[in-house]
C-alpha cells in the first residue's frame, strides 16, 4: 500500500529532475543532430577545417559508422591521412559490415602506399558481427544454457531432451562467442600513426635514438605505455611513440 | 684534458668490487673505471647472447675489449628488445661505447689548428698574389702581369687545396659530433630512465662540454673555409681581368681553360714558361735527363707481357709417385 500511495503520488521534485534530464537528452540528440547537418553544409560548402571539427565533436557525443565515414572524407581533403584513415577504421570498428569505410580505406592505403593491420583469426572472425552483437549472442546464449540447466530443477518440471539440447546449444554458441570476443580485446589495442614522419624511439626517452619514420596512418599495435610514451609494434618492427601520435581504433 | 666518466655495472649478482679492482682501463684521455662483469667465466666458450641481458653482457665485454662496432651492435640489440630492466645500464654503456668511437674518430682527424693555419696561410699568399696582380694591372708591362697570372694561379691552387683539406676535416669532425650527440642523448636517456644514475647525468654534462668543444672548432674551420673561398672567387676574377689584357701570343699554356688547375696543362709547363714560386721553400733544379730517368721509374707496366712457358710443351707431374 505504500508503495502504491509512493507511486501515485510522485514527488514534484523527482518529476521535475526526470523532465529536466528527458529535456537535456533531447536537447544533445537533437544538437547533435544539428551539428551533423551543420558539418555536411560545411563540408558542401567546401569548408573541410570546420566539417572536420564539427563532425569529430559530433563522433565523440554520438558514434556513428556515418559520422566517421564523413569525418575521414573531411580529413582526407586537408591532406591529413593519419586522421582520415583512424576515423575509417573507427567506423568499421562500429560497423563492421559497411562497404563505404571499406572501400575508402582500400583508395586510401593504396594511394598512400600504406599497410593495412595484420589481423589474427580470432580477430578476423571478431568481424564477423559487430561488437554489440557478439557481446548480445554471448550473453543470450549463456543465460539461456543456465536457465535451460537450472530451470527445470527450481521449477520443478520435466526434464526433457529439448531442454538439454538448447542448453548444449547456449553453451556451444557461447564457446564459439569467445575466441571473436577476444579478438575484439586485442583489437582495440590496434591503432592509426596520426602524423606524417612519427619518429619510432629505441627507448621512451626525449632523446632516444630514432630507429625510423613511420607515414601517417600506419597501423600499429600498442603494447604497454611508459610515461608519455607508448610501445608499439608495426610491421617495421617494434618502438616508442608519443601518445598524441597514435589514435586508438577504439578510444578509452 | 682529463675526464672521468663511471662505466656502469652490468653484474646482476656480486663481484662488483673485484671486478672494480681488475677492470680499470684508458680510453684516449678518458678513464672508465669499468665494473663490468659478466655472467660466463672467460675460460667457459662464448655462447651466442639470446637474452636482452645475454646480448648486453657480451656488448659490454666487447667495450672492455675496445671492439667498439662489436659493442655497439649488441648493445643495440638489447635495447631493441624492449626489457626495461635491462634497457638503462644498455643505453649508459652505449653512450660509452659513442663516445669512445667519437674520440677514435678525432685522433684520426687532422687537426683543426693545422688546418685552419694551412687555410689562413693559402688566404695570405692569396691576398699577396691578388697584390701582384693588381700592381701588374696598373703597370701594363707583359712579363709581370704574366709572372703575376702564374703567381696567382699558384695561389689559387693553393686555396683549393687547403679547402679540401678543411673539407676532408670538417667532414669528419661532423661524423664526431654526430656521435658525440648520439652520446649525449644516450647518457641524458640512461639518466631519464634510471633517476637514481647520477654518473649518466655527470658523463652528459662532460659530453656537452666536449661537443662545445668541437663546435667552436668547427666553426673556426667553417670561418676559414669561408675564408678562403672568397679569397679564390676574388682571385679567380682577378684571374679572367688579368687574361683579357694578356695578349693571346703571351698567354700562358692551359689559360683559356682556366677553370681548375690541374686540367689546365695536362703536359706539364712548356718550354719557355715559369710556374709561380712556392709558397715556402725552394725549387730544386732537374736537368731534362734526370726527369727522364725519374719518369722511366714510375713507367706502368701496361703494355708489358707475361712470359710464355717456351717452345715445349710442359710435362705434368708423375701421379703415382708418393704424397708427402
Amino acid at each position: 500500500m505504500k508503495a502504491c500511495s509512493h507511486i501515485s503520488q510522485r514527488d514534484p521534485f523527482v518529476v521535475a529532475l526526470q523532465a529536466a534530464m528527458l529535456l537535456l537528452v533531447a536537447q544533445i540528440g537533437f544538437s547533435a543532430g544539428g551539428d551533423f547537418h551543420a558539418g555536411l553544409n560545411a563540408y558542401r560548402s567546401g569548408d573541410c577545417p570546420r566539417a572536420a571539427e564539427v563532425w569529430s565533436k559530433h563522433s565523440q557525443l554520438q558514434p556513428a559508422s556515418g559520422t566517421f565515414i564523413n569525418l575521414g572524407l573531411a580529413e582526407w581533403h586537408l591532406g591529413r591521412r593519419g586522421p582520415a584513415v583512424l576515423a575509417w577504421e573507427r567506423a568499421l570498428w562500429v560497423d563492421p559490415f559497411n562497404a563505404d569505410a571499406r572501400e575508402n580505406l582500400r583508395f586510401a592505403r593504396k594511394a598512400a602506399q600504406l599497410e593495412a593491420p595484420t589481423l589474427t583469426w580470432f580477430e578476423a572472425a571478431s568481424l564477423w558481427l559487430p561488437i554489440n552483437a557478439w557481446a548480445l549472442v554471448a550473453g543470450i546464449s549463456l543465460w539461456a544454457a543456465v536457465a535451460f540447466v537450472t530451470l527445470p530443477r527450481i521449477l520443478r518440471w520435466r526434464r526433457a531432451n529439448w531442454q538439454q539440447a538448447l542448453a548444449a546449444a547456449g553453451f556451444a554458441i557461447f564457446l564459439l562467442c569467445l575466441p571473436s570476443l577476444y579478438g575484439i580485446n586485442t583489437r582495440s589495442r590496434l591503432g592509426i600513426v596520426l602524423e606524417k614522419e612519427t619518429e619510432l624511439r629505441l627507448t621512451p626517452t626525449r632523446s632516444a635514438q630514432t630507429m625510423m619514420l613511420l607515414p601517417a596512418g600506419q597501423p600499429a599495435r600498442w603494447e604497454r605505455a611508459r610515461g608519455e610514451y607508448l610501445l608499439i609494434r608495426t610491421g617495421y618492427g617494434q618502438g616508442w611513440i608519443e601518445r598524441s601520435q597514435l589514435g586508438l581504433v577504439c578510444p578509452k | 684534458m682529463s675526464a672521468k666518466l663511471k662505466v656502469k655495472n652490468s653484474k646482476w649478482t656480486g663481484r662488483i668490487a673485484l671486478a672494480a679492482l681488475f677492470l680499470n682501463f684508458t680510453l684516449l684521455t678518458f678513464n672508465l673505471d669499468a665494473e663490468v662483469a659478466t655472467n660466463s667465466t672467460p675460460t667457459q666458450p662464448e655462447r651466442a647472447p639470446e637474452t636482452p641481458r645475454d646480448f648486453y653482457n657480451a656488448g659490454t665485454r666487447k667495450l672492455q675489449e675496445n671492439k667498439l662496432r662489436e659493442a655497439e651492435a649488441y648493445l643495440e640489440t638489447s635495447l631493441a628488445r624492449q626489457d626495461g630492466a635491462v634497457q638503462p645500464a644498455a643505453l649508459y654503456n652505449l653512450g660509452h661505447v659513442r663516445f669512445a668511437q667519437g674520440s677514435e674518430l678525432l685522433e684520426k682527424a687532422p687537426q683543426s689548428s693545422r688546418v685552419t693555419a694551412g687555410a689562413q696561410s693559402a688566404v695570405s699568399y692569396g691576398a699577396a698574389a691578388l697584390q701582384e696582380i693588381e700592381t701588374a694591372q696598373q703597370s701594363r708591362q707583359l712579363d709581370s702581369m704574366v709572372r703575376a697570372y702564374l703567381h696567382g694561379r699558384g695561389a689559387r691552387k693553393d686555396l683549393n687545396s687547403a679547402m679540401k683539406a678543411i673539407r676532408r676535416a670538417l667532414e669528419t669532425y661532423g661524423e664526431v659530433l654526430g656521435k658525440w650527440n648520439r652520446c649525449l642523448g644516450d647518457f641524458q636517456g640512461a639518466a631519464e630512465l634510471n633517476l637514481a644514475n647520477h654518473k649518466a647525468r655527470g658523463n652528459a654534462d662532460i659530453v656537452c662540454r666536449h661537443i662545445a668543444k668541437l663546435i667552436d672548432q668547427i666553426r673556426m674551420m667553417q670561418q676559414a673555409m669561408m675564408a678562403a673561398a672568397q679569397m679564390q672567387q676574388e682571385l679567380g676574377e682577378k684571374l679572367q681581368q688579368l687574361r683579357g689584357q694578356i695578349p693571346d701570343d703571351a698567354m700562358p699554356p692551359g689559360a683559356p681553360g682556366d677553370g681548375e688547375e690541374e686540367d689546365e696543362m695536362p703536359n706539364g709547363l712548356q718550354p719557355g714558361m715559369q710556374e709561380g714560386p712556392s709558397k715556402q721553400g725552394e725549387e730544386q733544379s732537374i736537368s731534362p735527363e734526370e726527369a727522364g730517368q725519374i719518369l722511366n721509374g714510375f713507367r706502368l707496366d701496361g703494355d708489358r707481357r707475361l712470359p710464355m712457358g717456351g717452345d715445349q710443351p710442359g710435362k705434368p707431374d708423375d701421379p703415382n709417385r708418393k704424397t708427402w
